[in-house]
């Protein structure tokens, strides 16, 4: 009885649904919506971006305006006391980058963005200039960061971690993040196929370490945000930064994490929560309404022109940690060995589909055994296929190359 | 488990089998004299659906006759054969009720020139209960048996199968009584059924040589040939007697007038025994005030039928006055309650008026003769020729509606909206609402409200409604007095209110009485039954989600009554049951509620109300945070009815609600509650003078309310290592305990008022000052509200009305969900939030036409609301001490028209309506850019300007109903992205205009079954179920639809549709 009470229970639960929904957006964007992404870092490099809003439907993409055809993009850092900081184009950073590492954090700073751009009006082209500005900013120290902790209790394996402001009252803070990690493929190879001659050889010691052990980067899309406002003290305990499964090749071997941390104020604080908030919905039943919020920057041409993003001052203080991930490692069944059929198919023809040689591999059919060489995917036994690098970070503890 | 089962099957099966017997109460004239004694006796039944043919014995009616009764012979008794349920009728004239002699006691009777006997009563064993028409008196006497069967079928039934030819058949009436024809003829003693012509003749077989020759002769018998002739002309033949027709009205050695002699043996035995055996009458029957119909001044007149002409007031010297007020009481003919709201209707005037809460009505008329109109939408009507001299009292019983009112799902009757200057008016009464389908099948006030037109939520399963354009919060919802702040059980799919103990709502769309305020866009009130004063009754109902039962009955029989209710869901239960692995074992979510309502009568004019009631919803999804909130009211009611048709009432209360969020997380966890709490006190008076119906009153509520205490979780665990060692930790989270405090404030209010009738004309004003202090800081708001509106009827059936409104409110729904969330605090005015202000102009036509069939309507409404509250992007709504700073002051305009055509008669009936409306909101103040759509209008959540809803009921038999509900929408606005962009590391979303996007259209058809009890009056328990489809079409309508960038990776628009498929449901209802 139980079980189709239970069945019932199910049904009156599962009568709410969610679907894919794409509507017709109707009015949209038209490109022409700055974004300026950046945020003044005392004592580092400044990185600002300046970019373009994209509309819903169709396929067009934001862009990076300081390369986008036909416009001019100019950023500079002034500080209180009449200094500018130029910033300079750097194209691998896809950002304007201003030289603020000797800048004092006792002073007032203002961002100046500047858009000259060609527009076509009445028949012909002619140029449009419009500047972008912040108020004055004043640099917020950044929490101390006392600890890093990983939490592997759970079925995810998180990173935690413990800062507090030195300063009173409420505090805000934005938790950023590099993490690097060791990795190796699932499969350790003790062949290779000879492609001059089409032949299976056994794979040089030197050769394995090639394709065995890479390392890999990754930055995350979004920062952790955290208020102290309700908290008996500014201070953050076990926050948590970051997750990921056990599955995950992180805890491969060796985990590492580079934790940035500024501080901000109440209102960036605000922005960015309803900015996270907005993009990330949820659909219950009780769901907030979106809203858009300004940021701190404006147009002087055109005070009511939205801008998107909000500039915030602030030192900068970061901590590594590392983790062995080996005891946390969960087995992964998604990469298979398998037994060529080279009546079908040559070795060569296996090669080019993409499939390596592993090694010596029994299996046992209805009890007879049989022990034969195994090949796999390339990514199952070559790290730098899989999207690693070999570049070794100077800081890694081990001696893997 | 099994045995329940089959339990419950057999109480389904057999429950209209059970006895119940139904009694009114009635009253005889002194003019019985020495028949006294003969009209003692449970009083007739009354069949008041509508039916063909009759459930008499013949279609001649009451006629003349003598009655052996009890041992004692009752000469020229009008009287009349009940062959539904086989008892004889006797009444005093034609201006009487009729009442059952006690069948026991009935020897025999004579009718015309009919004649009768009791043949259980004479020993006859083998003989029906009943009696039987000597068509053949002789030593072998021959009877007829006439029984009337009550059926249900379409097509033609006049004639053959009704029993005679109704020149006044209605064919549109599917319900008839059969008739049933038995011939026996008593032989040797035995009893033995006469089927067809040859059985008579076989019981004679020594003779049937020369019964044939006569009949060839005679040319008597044959196909066709009547019975009731056949029999007796053998039977005389038999007999020796050439001329069958003498023996009719001859006295033989069967019919003995007097008994005594012959096959009477021994009537006179019987009557200790049928003392013991007679019933009680009903209170107060033998009562002189109430039994009396005396027609001098009227004041006692007590009216239960129709067909006489009263008269009010005594004439003065044979003038009579120029105008006569009658007042008096209408009475539910069940169980002798007050039945408030009956519209009182003057045909010669178009006068009107409503019975009051407790009954009570009182009318001007002039002097002459008037046709008054009862109606109540659930009671027959009753049409009264009244003369009036002076002033003068009538007191009404109306008896029940049965069929076509069950099987009705209109509102209110027809011609309604011609009686009232209201506009807007909507009442709705529970058999109304138990006959619109809804999501799970238990009828649902706040659903019901929502078929109504001008009434829109923001979506399925949301609580809260929206009236007119106003907002959720600015109803005013009452029930029993009290205030409910949060009207909904589980995120909105149940009303709190237990659909067995309402009674009634009405919602005030735009004209609200100036006894309401505190709310500027409706009034929903509703009131719960009372219990009966008569006997002890319930009704126990079972649904998919929940269960429920309610007792009624009384204390002090007559005097004081009792009435309960509760409700669970098992909806907890069942989730409990669900296999660990489908992430919905661990989640709760239940309600609980209990009502309470107790009544004493101290005189007929002094009556005091008590009610409580208490409800709570629980629920969670995760084993960290869980939501909870509680209703809990009281109130207390006295009224006392002046003998001119006022009344003073005098109402007092308490009303909590509760709300509170715990947050398990040893770090970050705390409990989070608000509370709203308020005392009110509240006073009226009516008074009638003349054309003018006066009212006045004050009031005074209080509140306390606590927009936040934040406690942190502190947590205690226990655990055990191998060795047994038991450690302890126990810690707080690092959440600091914070408090908003208690604001206090009193919102005092008084109020006059004036229905004033000049002929066509009516006029309803109404002035209301109400006032609003908060102590600290202190701060005084407040001001005049005004309520004016009019009604014009030229002809009949054709009214036109126009009013304007103007309305105050000082306590605001804090809230920035489209729906009302378990977690919206409640906020009063202050130094910083002022209160919102409103105004309505409406003006309607309404139109009834085919035959007072179809009412139409057009009303159109203009509104506009000042500094209702809307919240700035990224306001932080919950524990913010500076609250104003994130709140903003909007303005509102809505607008829109409404038809709606209504049937409220015949077998098809339900209405249909369409709604254009647009509600725009607009951010005030000085924030330039930075304001809501840069300060520029904007769609309110709940602005759906196309709506068609379509609410039918169609009678199969009068058991049987197939409700249909249809409802379609535009779809409502929603704010989605106008852009995607990158930012800090990922794909973020712009939001530009608020509410600009609108989700797709809303379309929903439900279809239900409805099978009521049947009209088996010895049942004790009576079954309802209702079989129903929410959503045949199994569209998946929007609730929402929502945006992600997937945390920064990849933008996705997902809808959200709460019923996305369809939800067979099955109620089940017990009436005992």
């Amino acid at each position: 009885m139980n079980k189709y009470l239970a069945i019932l229970a199910a049904a009156v639960s599962l009568w709410s649904c969610i679907y894919p929904f794409t509507p017709d957006f109707g009015e949209e964007s038209d490109g022409e919506t700055i974004v300026i992404d950046g945020t003044v870092l005392i004592g580092q490099r400044t990185e600002v971006a300046v970019r373009s809003m994209a509309p819903m439907s169709g396929t067009a993409t934001p862009q990076d305006l300081s390369l986008k055809k036909g416009y001019t993009v100019s950023v500079r850092l002034e500080d209180s006391s009449g200094a500018t900081y130029p910033g300079i184009y750097d194209p691998t950073a896809s950002a304007h980058v201003i030289n603020t590492v000797e800048a004092p954090t006792d002073r007032k700073y203002r961002l100046f963005v500047e858009i000259n751009r060609q527009v076509y009006r009445d028949g012909s082209f002619s140029r449009e200039i419009r500047h972008y500005e912040t108020p004055w900013l004043e640099v917020m120290t950044a929490p101390v960061i006392d600890d890093i902790t990983f939490n592997t209790d759970g079925p995810w394996l998180e990173v935690r971690t413990d800062a507090h402001s030195e300063g009173g009252g409420e505090a805000y803070f934005r938790f950023d993040y590099e993490e690097t990690w060791e990795f190796h493929p699932p499969f350790e190879p003790e062949y290779y196929f000879d492609v001059a001659t089409e032949r299976i050889r056994p794979m040089p010691e030197d050769w394995v370490n090639e394709v065995y052990n890479c390392w890999m980067s990754a930055k995350p899309r979004e920062q952790t945000l955290f208020s102290s406002r309700g908290l008996v003290a500014p201070k953050a305990e076990k926050c948590l930064v970051a997750r990921f499964g056990r599955g995950n090749n992180r805890c491969q071997e060796m985990y590492s994490i580079l934790l940035k941390s500024i501080s901000l104020t109440r209102e960036a604080y605000e922005y960015h929560e309803t900015l996270y908030r907005n993009s990330n919905q949820e659909g219950s039943l009780f769901q907030t309404t979106p809203s858009e919020i300004r940021g701190n920057i404006t147009c002087v041409e055109d005070s009511t022109a939205l801008v998107l993003g909000f500039v915030s001052a602030s030192t900068l203080t970061t901590r590594r940690a590392f983790m062995d991930g080996r005891y946390y490692m969960a087995p992964n069944s998604d990469f298979e060995l398998f037994h060529p059929d080279y009546e079908d198919t040559t070795p060569l023809q296996y090669y080019a589909m993409g499939y390596r040689p592993v090694k010596d591999w029994t299996i046992v059919t209805n009890g007879v055994p049989a022990t034969a060489l195994a090949w796999a995917d390339r990514r199952c036994i070559d790290c730098v296929v899989a999207g690693g690098s070999k570049n070794k970070p100077a800081y890694w503890p081990n001696d893997h190359e | 488990m099994k045995r329940g089962l089959l339990l419950l099957a057999a109480i389904l099966l057999f429950s209209p089998l059970l006895a119940q017997e139904v009694l009114e109460e009635s009253t005889f004239s002194k003019a019985a004299g020495t028949n006294s004694q003969l009209f003692r006796g449970k009083v007739v039944s009354r069949y008041t659906f509508r039916y063909n043919g009759t459930y008499f014995w013949s279609p001649a009616g009451f006629e003349k006759g003598d009655v052996m009764y009890n041992g004692k012979l009752y000469r020229d008794v009008s009287l009349n054969i009940d062959a539904f349920v086989q008892e004889l009728a006797v009444r005093i004239d034609q201006a009487s009720a009729s009442i059952y002699l006690d069948r026991s006691q009935v020897a025999w009777f004579t009718k015309g020139s009919d004649r009768f006997l009791n043949l259980r009563y004479l020993g006859v064993e083998s003989a029906d209960e009943g009696f039987f028409q000597l068509i053949y008196d002789g030593p072998n006497p021959v009877f007829l048996r006439i029984d009337k069967v009550f059926l249900s079928n379409p097509g033609d039934k006049n004639g053959e199968i009704i029993g005679y030819v109704d020149p006044a058949y209605d064919p549109e009436v599917i319900t008839y009584f059969s008739e049933s024809r038995r011939y026996f003829i008593l032989k040797d003693g035995e009893l033995v059924r006469l089927k067809k012509q040859k059985d008579l003749v076989n019981l004679f077989k020594d003779r049937k040589r020369e019964i044939r020759r006569f009949l060839s002769s005679r040319e008597i018998g044959g196909r066709g040939y009547p019975l009731d002739r056949f029999y007796p002309e053998v039977m005389a033949f038999l007999d020796g007697n050439a001329r069958p027709e003498s023996w009719f009205g001859a006295r033989t050695a069967f019919w003995r007038e007097g008994g005594g002699e012959g096959f009477i043996p021994s009537v006179s035995g019987r009557v200790a025994q049928a003392d013991s055996q007679r019933k009680d009458l009903a209170a107060g029957f033998f009562n002189p005030e109430t039994a009396e119909v005396t027609y001098d001044d009227g004041t006692d007149q007590q009216v239960t039928y129709q067909n006489k002409v009263y008269e009010i007031g005594a004439p003065v010297q044979g003038r009579d006055a120029a105008r006569g007020k009658v007042s008096g009481r209408v009475t539910d003919s069940q169980d002798g309650q007050p039945i408030p709201g009956t519209v009182i209707w003057d045909e010669r005037t178009s006068t009107d008026v409503r019975s009051d809460k407790n009954g009570r009505y009182s009318i001007s008329l002039p002097a002459g003769e008037n046709i008054l109109h009862f109606s109540e939408y659930t009671k027959e009507d009753l049409h009264l020729r009244i003369i009036v001299h002076g002033d003068g009292g009538l007191d009404v019983v109306m008896p029940e509606k049965i069929t076509t009112l069950r099987s009705a799902i209109v509102s209110a009757e027809s011609m309604a909206s011609h009686r009232t200057t209201k506009i807007g008016l909507e009442k709705v009464s529970m058999k109304t609402i138990s006959k619109i389908p809804s999501a799970f099948g238990e009828g649902d006030v706040l659903k019901a409200v929502l078929t109504l037109p001008g009434v829109k939520s923001v979506g399925e399963a949301s609580s809260g409604f929206n009236v007119r354009g106003g907002a959720s919060d600015q109803n005013l919802i009452l029930f029993n007095d009290n205030t409910i702040y949060n009207p909904s059980h589980m995120f909105g799919i149940f009303s709190s209110f237990n659909p067995d103990i309402v009674d009634n709502m009405e919602l005030y769309k735009s004209s609200i009485p100036a006894e309401y305020g505190g709310r500027i866009s409706s009034v929903l009130n509703i009131r719960s039954k009372e219990g009966s004063l008569e006997k002890i009754k319930g009704s126990l109902g079972i649904g998919v989600l929940t269960s429920r039962i309610h007792l009624e009955g009384p204390i002090a029989k007559g005097k004081t009554s009792f009435i309960m209710g509760a409700r669970t869901t098992y909806s907890d239960w069942l989730l409990k049951q669900m296999p660990k692995t489908s992430g919905y074992a661990d989640g709760t979510a239940s309600f609980s509620d209990v009502n309470l309502g107790v009544t004493h009568r101290f005189t007929d004019n002094d009556i005091l109300q008590a009610s409580g009631y208490w409800a709570t919803d629980r629920f969670a999804f995760s084993n960290d945070t869980t939501f909870r909130y509680r209703n809990l009211n009281a109130s207390l009611r006295y009224t006392h009815k002046t003998e001119d048709g006022g009344a003073v009432t005098v109402s007092t209360g308490y009303d909590h609600f509760y709300n509170c969020l715990e947050d398990r997380d040893r770090l970050t966890g705390y409990d989070l509650e608000t509370y709203i709490r308020q005392a009110f006190l509240k006073t009226g008076w009516t008074h009638v003078f003349g054309d003018h119906t006066v009212g006045a009153g004050l009031s005074a509520v209080g509140y306390g309310l606590s927009g936040g205490e934040l406690t942190p979780y502190s947590y205690v665990d226990e655990s055990k290592d191998a060795e047994g060692n038991v450690s302890r930790e126990e810690g707080v989270s690092s959440v600091q305990a914070a408090s908003l405090g208690t604001e206090y404030a009193l919102e005092p209010a008084a109020y006059l008022s004036d229905t004033w009738t000049l002929g066509d004309f009516s006029i309803d004003a109404g002035v209301r000052l109400s006032g609003f202090l908060t102590p600290s800081p202190r701060r005084f708001y407040g001001g005049p509200e005004f309520r004016l509106s009019g009604k014009y009827t030229p002809v009949e059936n054709f009214t036109l009305k126009a009013g304007v409104n103007t309305m105050k409110q000082y306590i605001h729904l804090i809230s920035n969900t489209s729906s009302i969330s378990p977690m919206d605090t409640w906020k009063l005015s202050d130094s910083r939030i002022r209160p919102t202000d409103g105004w309505q102009g409406a003006a309607g036509v309404y139109w009834t036409v085919f035959d007072s069939s179809v009412d139409l309507s057009l009303e159109g409404y203009w509104k506009r609301m000042y500094r209702y509250l809307d919240y700035k992007s990224g306001a932080r709504l919950s524990m913010n001490p500076d609250l104003a700073d994130d709140l903003v002051e909007t303005t509102g305009k809505a607008y829109g028209v409404e038809f709606m055509a209504k049937k409220t008669v015949g077998r098809l009936n339900g209405w249909v309506s369409y709604s254009y409306s647009r509600t725009f909101l607009r951010e005030t103040g000085d924030r330039g850019a930075a304001a809501i759509n840069g300060g520029a209008w904007y769609n309110a959540p709940y602005d759906k300007p196309h709506d068609l809803k379509v609410a039918l009921n169609y009678a199969l038999t009068h058991r049987y109903s197939v409700s249909v509900n249809v409802d379609y929408s535009t779809g409502r606005p929603v704010t989605v992205p106008v852009g995607q962009y990158y930012y800090q590391g990922g794909l973020r979303l712009a939001y530009s205009a608020r509410n600009s996007y609108r989700i797709p259209d809303y379309f929903r058809v439900d279809a239900a079954v409805n099978i009521d009890p049947g009209h088996y009056l010895k049942a004790i328990a009576h079954t309802s179920i209702t079989i129903g489809v929410y959503n045949v079409t199994g569209r998946r309508n929007p609730y929402s639809v929502y945006f992600t960038s997937n945390h920064g990776s990849q933008v996705r628009g997902y809808m959200l549709s709460v019923f996305a498929t369809q939800i067979p449901y099955i109620n089940l209802n017990i009436l005992f």
